[in-house]
This record gives structure tokens, sequence and C-alpha cells, in this order.
């Protein structure tokens, strides 16, 4: 479903992200991508997302080469990868349930199908009674299952999580990783990018570690460090 | 582009204009008074225009015969001013018609004429040509005749309008276009400044994948709606200023100019400021929206 095939990115300033990384992700799989910041677990996200080119290599969406999309053809590829920041990036000025109604409005979805799935979303993220209310009324948690029913109202067969707990305390994160885990049980391809131990260590999924730039361990029912790392290097 | 995608960009425009009030109002007291600016220019090139067409329109030249002509030699002479090439009008004074007129002008001055019959007085012809341009050559064609005994005509004020009008033609595109250059970048920046301040908002919009049409088109319709809002403000002010002026110079303009000028009815020219106001406005805007937007809407 998601190959990187012997991937490099170098930036304009020469900055080496990625060097050489090869990754296959399975339709259905749940996989964390660990590593210290400027690793370039980003780098390897924004790849997907067509925000950066690689600069060699390919990477692999559905049989599709991401670099031969048309620039206008972008948004049609986003709009088949849901993404979750550590910000949770929710328009301030808009509802809970305007929020999520943007996401499908943004792809011209009919207004009745927007009224029919929206409440759905919501009921899914456990946000219904907080339809009406702006992001700014909200927890942390509650914006970040928010950010969660506006990735998924368009059903993508891919989630990509960008730090998804960063932002929250630990009772939280574990409420939204068990989010996440009911996303990948219900089909959906889920990436997500996380130096948090407890997150990575708890769900014992398979995990992808990036150091400067190359796939150092990909490892099946991972925890976050490899037991010969040095778990100093991470914090 | 269907029916709900343009809602949702208008609703999205409109949304945008009113989350700023503040901004956006005063980018329309910009944009206002630049349109003002605008109409001015537009204002004056069209008067002096409307009053040069209007000057060829009107009796240019009076044409006085010696008193010793016969009736024999005045008809000679009209049949000789009949041939003249680029006639418009051409009419006779009797010396009775002469008398009347001059009577009906001094009113109630006018017991100075007793005692003074029609013979007295010449007869004229009043001629008007097509082309008011060539009344100089008339004039001195005219003037050898020995039949004239004089040519009056408004010379200096036809000339200095003639002059005025061709000036205003020649240079009125580019005074036009300043005021015009002005208002493109005010919107510009307006434009920029709430795209930069909303590149967040604008970032998710491309992560979740709306397309750039989707994206950059409520701010295209924003800066339209600051364009008909400015248009609207600059339209009343010019309206209303002209309309001032018109009542109040054109009774002194008539003293001074002998009603050789007049401003222009605000009737004539309020079409023309609303549709010029409004298109130039809704035009600038939609422009300098999609000049800001191209930077920072690249998905």
């Amino acid at each position: 479903m998601v190959e990187f095939i012997n991937v490099t990115k170098v930036y304009p300033n020469g900055t080496v992200a990625l060097r050489g990384v090869d990754l296959f992700v399975g339709r259905g799989e749940f996989v964390f991508i660990v590593g210290l910041s400027g690793s370039g677990k980003t780098s390897l996200l924004k790849l997907l997302l067509k925000e950066e080119d690689v600069t060699e290599g390919a990477v692999v969406i559905n049989g599709r080469r991401v670099s031969e999309i048309d620039r206008r053809a972008v948004p049609f590829l986003r709009r088949s990868i849901g993404i979750v920041f550590q910000d949770f990036r929710l328009l301030p000025r808009k509802t809970v349930y305007e929020n999520v109604a943007f996401a499908m409005e943004i792809v011209e979805a009919a207004p009745r199908e927007i009224r029919r799935r929206v409440p759905g979303a919501l009921a899914r993220v456990g946000l219904s009674r907080k339809a009406d209310m702006y992001p700014s009324e909200l927890s942390g948690g509650e914006q970040q299952r928010v950010a969660f029913a506006r990735a998924l109202i368009n059903e993508p067969p891919i989630l990509i999580a960008d730090e998804p707990t960063g932002n929250l305390d630990p009772g939280t994160s574990m409420d939204i990783m068990y989010l996440l885990y009911d996303i990948h049980r219900r089909g959906t391809t889920v990436i997500v990018a996380t130096h948090k131990r407890e997150i990575v260590d708890s769900m014992q999924m398979r995990v992808v570690e990036i150091h400067q730039g190359a796939v150092v361990r990909d490892q099946q029912k991972g925890l976050y460090e490899n037991e010969t790392a040095d778990a100093a290097l991470y914090f | 582009m269907r029916l709900r995608t343009l809602r949702f960009i208008f609703r999205e425009g409109f949304q945008n204009f009113f989350r700023n009030k503040l901004m956006f109002f005063a980018s329309c007291a910009i944009i206002t008074a630049a349109l003002v600016i605008l109409g001015i220019f537009l204002l004056v090139i069209f008067n002096i225009d409307e009053n040069v067409k209007a000057l060829g329109e009107k009796p240019q030249i009076q044409v006085y015969c010696r008193f010793d002509l016969d009736d024999a030699e005045v008809d000679a002479l009209e049949r000789e001013f009949l041939r003249e090439p680029g006639l418009k009008e051409f009419t006779r004074i009797t010396k009775e018609e002469a008398y009347e007129r001059a009577k009906d002008m001094l009113g109630d001055t006018s017991d100075l004429l007793s005692g003074i019959g029609p013979d007295f007085l010449p007869v004229s012809f009043i001629i008007k040509l097509d082309d008011p341009g060539q009344i100089d050559d008339f004039v001195s064609r005219a003037g050898q005749m020995p039949q004239i005994e004089k040519i009056s005509y408004p010379k200096r004020t036809i000339g200095l309008i003639t002059r005025v009008s061709n000036w205003a033609k020649l240079f009125g595109a580019v005074i036009v276009a300043i005021p015009m250059l002005f208002a493109v970048f005010i919107i510009s920046n307006t434009i920029r400044l709430t795209v930069f301040e909303r590149r967040g908002e604008i970032s998710i919009m491309r992560y979740i994948g709306a397309t750039e049409r989707l994206i950059r088109w409520p701010f295209v319709i924003e800066g339209a709606i600051i364009g008909v809002v400015g248009a609207t403000f600059a339209f009343l002010v010019t309206g209303f200023g002209y309309k001032f002026l018109e009542n109040n110079f054109n009774l002194e303009l008539a003293g001074v100019t002998d009603d050789l000028f007049r401003l222009v009815g605000v009737g004539h020219v309020s079409t023309l400021l609303l549709v010029v106001y409004l298109l130039i406005g809704v035009g600038v805007g939609a422009v300098g929206s999609v000049q800001s937007t191209r930077k920072y809407l690249r998905v």
C-alpha cells in the first residue's frame, strides 16, 4: 500500500533528511515511526503527502509513484490520506461540527451526506454533545479527537498521525491511542510518528526506527527502544 | 463548477470579510479614496468632452455683412457660403430679425433703440461647422471677403477647451491608471495580510485535500467585496459632491463663461460613475487577491 524505495531526501540547504530508506507498509497495518527530533520522521511523512519531493528513489502509494502525480492532482492524493498533527490544527472560528464538516465540504460532498455522516464521526470519537462548541472551549484531548474525526470523515484508507499525543497528558494520550487502535482495527492503515516511549511500549505494534535519516530498525511487536540502544539518546 | 462548491466559496468569502471588520473597513476606506480620485479625473475628462461636443452644437460663428450690401449682394454671399465644405448649419439673420433680437436682449432697456430702425443693423449669418477644429481656417478665409464687415466667434474659449480636451484625452489613461494602481496595491496588501494571518488555516485546507480553487476563490470573493463596498462609498461621496458642485457652480460659471461651459448633470454621469467604480472595484479586488494568494496558496 505504501512503499519507500531507496528514498533519499536532500533539502536545498544541503541537509540530508533521509538516506536510502526502504520501507513497505501493507494495507491495514499499524506502524510506529520512532526516532530523535530531526531524525527524518517528519520528512518521511511530508514525502507521503507530496509536500516535498524525493531527491532519489520513489514513494509509491497504492501502486502509484507520488513523484509522478501532477501538482493539480495533489489534493486528490491528500484526500486518500487522513492526517492528524500534534497541535491539532483545528479552525478556531468554526465549531466542532463545522470543523469536521469542513473536510467534507472541501471534497465537495453533498450537504445531505455531510449532515448524515458528521454526527456519526463525532459519536465515534465521543464528542456528540460538544458539536456546537468551539475548539478553544475543549480540552487538548477533545481537540485531538475532533482532529481524528476530521481526518477520518472522508474514510481515507491511510491515516498519518504526527506526534498525536505530543501535547497531551499520559492519561489522555492513552485514550487517543485506543482511538487510533480502534481506527486500525476497522481496516485503516495507520502510520504514527512519535517519540513517546510509553505509548509505543504499551501497544507493541510494528516499530520502524529512523536515525540520522536511515532506517536502523524495523521490528514487529517492537518497543520504543532497541534493547541495546542508549535510552539517553531520545530524551 | 458545482452549485454547492460555488455556495461554499461565497460563504467562505463573506465569512472572511466579516471576520476582520476593522481591517476590511479600513481597506474599503482607502479603496474609496483611490476611486474618488479616479472619479474626479474621470468627471473632469467627461465634462471637458461633453462641453466640447456641446460647443459644436452652439452657433459658433456670426458673420456680419457690410451695411451697404443690397439684398442681391447678400444673396450672392449666402450662395458662396453654402458652397463651403463642412458646413453643418447656416442661418441668415435679416436686419428685422437682428432688430428684434437686440430688443429682446436689451429687455427693460430696449428704449435705447428708440429712433433707430432695423436699417442700422447689418445682415448676418450664423454658421456652424461639422468640425469645431476648422473654425480658424474658415474665419481666415471669410475674413478676406470684401463683403464682410466683422466676424464674431468665441475663439479663445474654443481654442482653450479644444487644447485641454486633446491633452486630457491623450494623458487621461495615464492619469486614471495612477489611482487604479494604487487601489490594486492596497487591496493586494490587505489580502496578503489576511492570507499571511490565516496561513495556518490555509495549510489545514491543503492537508485535507482542498484544491487551489477552493482555497483561493474565497479570497477572490473577499477582494471583490472590498471592491464593491469601496465602490459604493466612492459613488456616494462623488455623486453627492458632484451634485453640490453642479447646483452651486453652474450658476457661477454661467456668468463667467457666457454659458459656454457647464457641468454635465449628475443624472448623466451617475451611471457612468457607478459602472466604472463597480467594474474597477470588483476587478481590482479580484486581481489583487489573485496576485496576493499566488505565493501562499501553492498546493
